[in-house]
């Protein structure tokens, strides 16, 4: 495992940010850290990248424990934060040719990595231009390219596609996924689980500052696979008519969403029955039933009882 | 090495700031030309002819008559080219003679003591009264020292009753500063101050921006971050200080003295103690406005009693204020080494420059080990 962490426990005054966070992470992989916002997600990242220490528990990062020996363990990371830690009064040049330079390199091999970085992230023909120029887009590739100009073993990347355009986002999405193929281990931290779906190898689920489900995600369909979804596009009193169908014999689990009604049920025979019955009851139209394959975001909500931008 | 990336990183940032070369360079010019200009014929200026003798105005009583007090009798009351002493006999009258600034010091003759009370407002005569009746009191105490363990020792002209102890003193230039001259200094000292506030919104901005997580993520370390920025600083203000200084006499003929080394020594250590305060203040408020806001209330306030302004004078507890800036320091420091070549204040000047800057650096190294174990 290029991460191993036990037991990791970290706190902000009287605000508990991990409560015994357990994670192992194979070398090689994408790793997917997904869950809301004040999960931990920065939290964990921050410990690994030297930013904070922990309070308890043990960490290791190819084989090196942490905090002992941290300045090893970031000469082999790349740290890509959730800002954009970027000097928007420079060059993009100047900008990763000023990071790189932190790692030791100089000169022509110097050089020759910057230059490589900005073809990466396809900044070349900008890469004299000052930062403050660029489009939020561009500012994100650049952001990424300062953290992997020094071509580190594993990258740590924080919630790398907040607010960026589409074309942007898949553009980060497949340097990632070309990054990874060149053996690079990634942590991939997002709220987004349309992300993590289509990039990770690997999920872990963190809420409260610990790890709820972990797996492919395969695996953490499964949690609820054996039951059915169903989704119920309604519209009228959706709160008393989610009461209502909660209430029904085969019925496990009815949340209101946006739209309707999420419904987890056992297949049992007259469930939908008994749903027009309570849409009729309570007043409410029911426009459309859907059964479908559940997503990360039905998982969290299967196990926390709580939606990812909650 | 990594120490050298944040200087040329710092140093490059700053220099491609226009506000640096607006505050840094062209505002000092523009205030010594205005103010020098403004204040003219209210300070030393006299006409087109720079130069004006000073001399001091004092005013002295013997409170009992010694050996000393004959001394001091027969040879400091003689009128001259240096200053006029007149004799008042109620302690009390020379005393409010004093507070009304009609003369420029006070001097009590006691037995085996002198007592000199200076005017409140900061101004040449007064420092040149100090020192004549300070080199009096050396010569007449080595004088006395000698006669006392062996007199043969002493010529017949250098006989304790037949010295003229006034000899001794020697100005450099027998001047006071025109406006320009005291405007030159001031505002030069006053605009390396606003050093702080480049620094400090550089390590305040890099937190904010979190570029400072990006560098402490990195295997460079946090003190070659903090000491190759702030070294970058002190070198972008010593290249101010040059050059204002510099233009100052081609332009503007600002007198800077003789001791100009001296004069470069009390600077230096105002430059070390600015880029110390920039760093504390940059690494102590996580805003960058935070940082500029309390600078741009702080400076105005440390110039004012610095005398960086106009001399605002102040008895008592105001001195005592006064004495808190260290503007006071530097200020006086300057005019004293560059009018008197009195270099006394000048040294002080520099002890307390130094001694803040080594103040900082125990807090921010106090700050680097809090921050590794609370983590913010």
């Amino acid at each position: 495992m290029i991460i191993e962490c036990r037991g990791l426990e970290k706190s902000y005054k009287n605000i508990k940010a991990l409560k015994g966070l357990d994670l192992s992470i194979q070398e090689g992989t994408i790793y997917g850290l997904l869950g809301p916002n004040g999960a931990g997600k920065s939290t964990f990242i921050n410990i690994v990248a030297g930013l904070v220490r922990a309070d308890a528990g043990s960490l290791s990062v190819a084989g090196k424990s942490i905090p002992g020996e941290s300045n090893a363990v970031k000469k082999k990371m790349g740290f890509v934060p959730q800002d954009l830690a970027i000097y928007e009064d420079l060059t993009a040049y100047e900008n990763i040719s000023f990071f790189t330079s932190l790692y030791g390199l100089s000169g022509k091999e110097k050089r020759k990595k910057v230059e490589k970085a900005l073809e990466f992230v396809s900044l070349t023909d900008r890469k004299k231009d000052l930062v403050k120029t660029y489009s939020g887009g561009m500012k994100r590739r650049l952001n990424l390219a300062c953290g992997i100009c020094h071509e580190p073993e594993i990258l740590f990347l924080d919630e790398p596609t907040v607010g960026i355009d589409p074309q942007s986002r898949n553009h980060i999405m497949e340097s990632i996924r070309k990054l990874n193929k060149n053996g690079m281990t990634v942590i991939y931290t997002t709220h987004y689980m349309e992300e993590a779906e289509s990039l990770c190898d690997r999920i872990g689920i963190i809420d409260h500052g610990k790890i709820i489900a972990e797996g492919t995600l395969d695996d953490l369909q499964k949690i609820i696979s054996e039951n059915e979804l169903l989704f119920i596009e309604a519209t009228g009193d959706i709160g008393a008519l989610t009461g209502k169908i909660s209430k029904t014999v085969g019925i496990l689990e009815a949340y209101a969403e946006e739209n309707g009604i999420l419904v987890k049920h056992n297949g049992q025979k007259g469930i939908l029955e008994n749903i027009i019955k309570h849409a009729t009851d309570t007043g409410s139209e029911i426009h459309s039933m859907e059964s479908r394959r559940p997503n990360l975001e039905d998982v969290f909500l299967s196990l926390t009882g709580r939606t990812l931008r909650d | 090495m990594k120490f050298f990336n944040f200087f040329t990183l710092y140093a490059k940032r700053t220099v491609r700031d226009r506000m640096f070369f607006l505050i840094m360079f062209l505002f000092p010019m523009l205030l010594i030309w205005l103010l020098g200009s403004a204040f003219s014929g209210l300070m030393g200026d006299s006409g087109t002819e720079g130069e004006v003798v000073v001399s001091a105005n004092l005013i002295y009583t013997v409170e009992e008559s010694s050996h000393m007090s004959d001394l001091f009798t027969e040879h400091m009351t003689e009128d001259n080219e240096f200053f006029t002493m007149t004799r008042h006999n109620d302690i009390k009258i020379g005393e409010e003679k004093i507070r009304r600034n009609e003369y420029d010091a006070y001097v009590i003759v006691g037995r085996d003591k002198i007592t000199v009370y200076k005017n409140s407002y900061y101004n040449f005569s007064s420092s040149m009264g100090e020192l004549i009746i300070k080199a009096f009191a050396d010569d007449y105490n080595l004088m006395y020292e000698i006669a006392v363990t062996d007199p043969s020792k002493l010529s017949q002209e250098e006989s304790i009753s037949g010295r003229r102890f006034t000899e001794e003193i020697s100005f450099d230039r027998q001047r006071m500063p025109r406006a320009i001259d005291y405007y030159g200094v001031t505002m030069s000292t006053m605009f390396m101050f606003y050093g702080v506030i480049f620094l400090g919104t550089y390590f305040a901005g890099n937190r904010q921006n979190k570029t400072e997580d990006r560098i402490k993520a990195s295997p460079a370390s946090i003190l070659s971050y903090q000491w190759g920025t702030a070294l970058g600083n002190i070198v972008l203000i010593v290249l101010q200080a040059v050059v204002i200084i510099s233009a100052g006499i081609l332009i503007f003929n600002i007198y800077w003295g003789e001791a100009l080394g001296i004069s470069m020594l009390v600077i230096l250590g105002e430059i070390i103690m600015i880029s110390s305060l920039g760093t504390i203040l940059g690494l102590t408020f996580k805003s960058e406005n935070a940082v500029a806001g309390i600078s741009q209330v702080a400076i105005p306030a440390i110039v004012f009693l610095g005398d960086g302004y106009t001399q605002i004078g102040g008895t008592g507890v105001i001195l005592a204020i006064k004495k808190i800036s260290p503007m006071y320091w530097i200020n006086h420091g300057l005019f004293d080494a560059i009018y008197l070549n009195e270099y006394k204040t000048a040294f002080i000047s520099i002890a307390i420059s130094l001694g803040v800057a080594a103040v900082c650096t125990l807090v921010v190294a106090l700050l680097n080990r809090n921050r590794r174990t609370e983590d913010e």
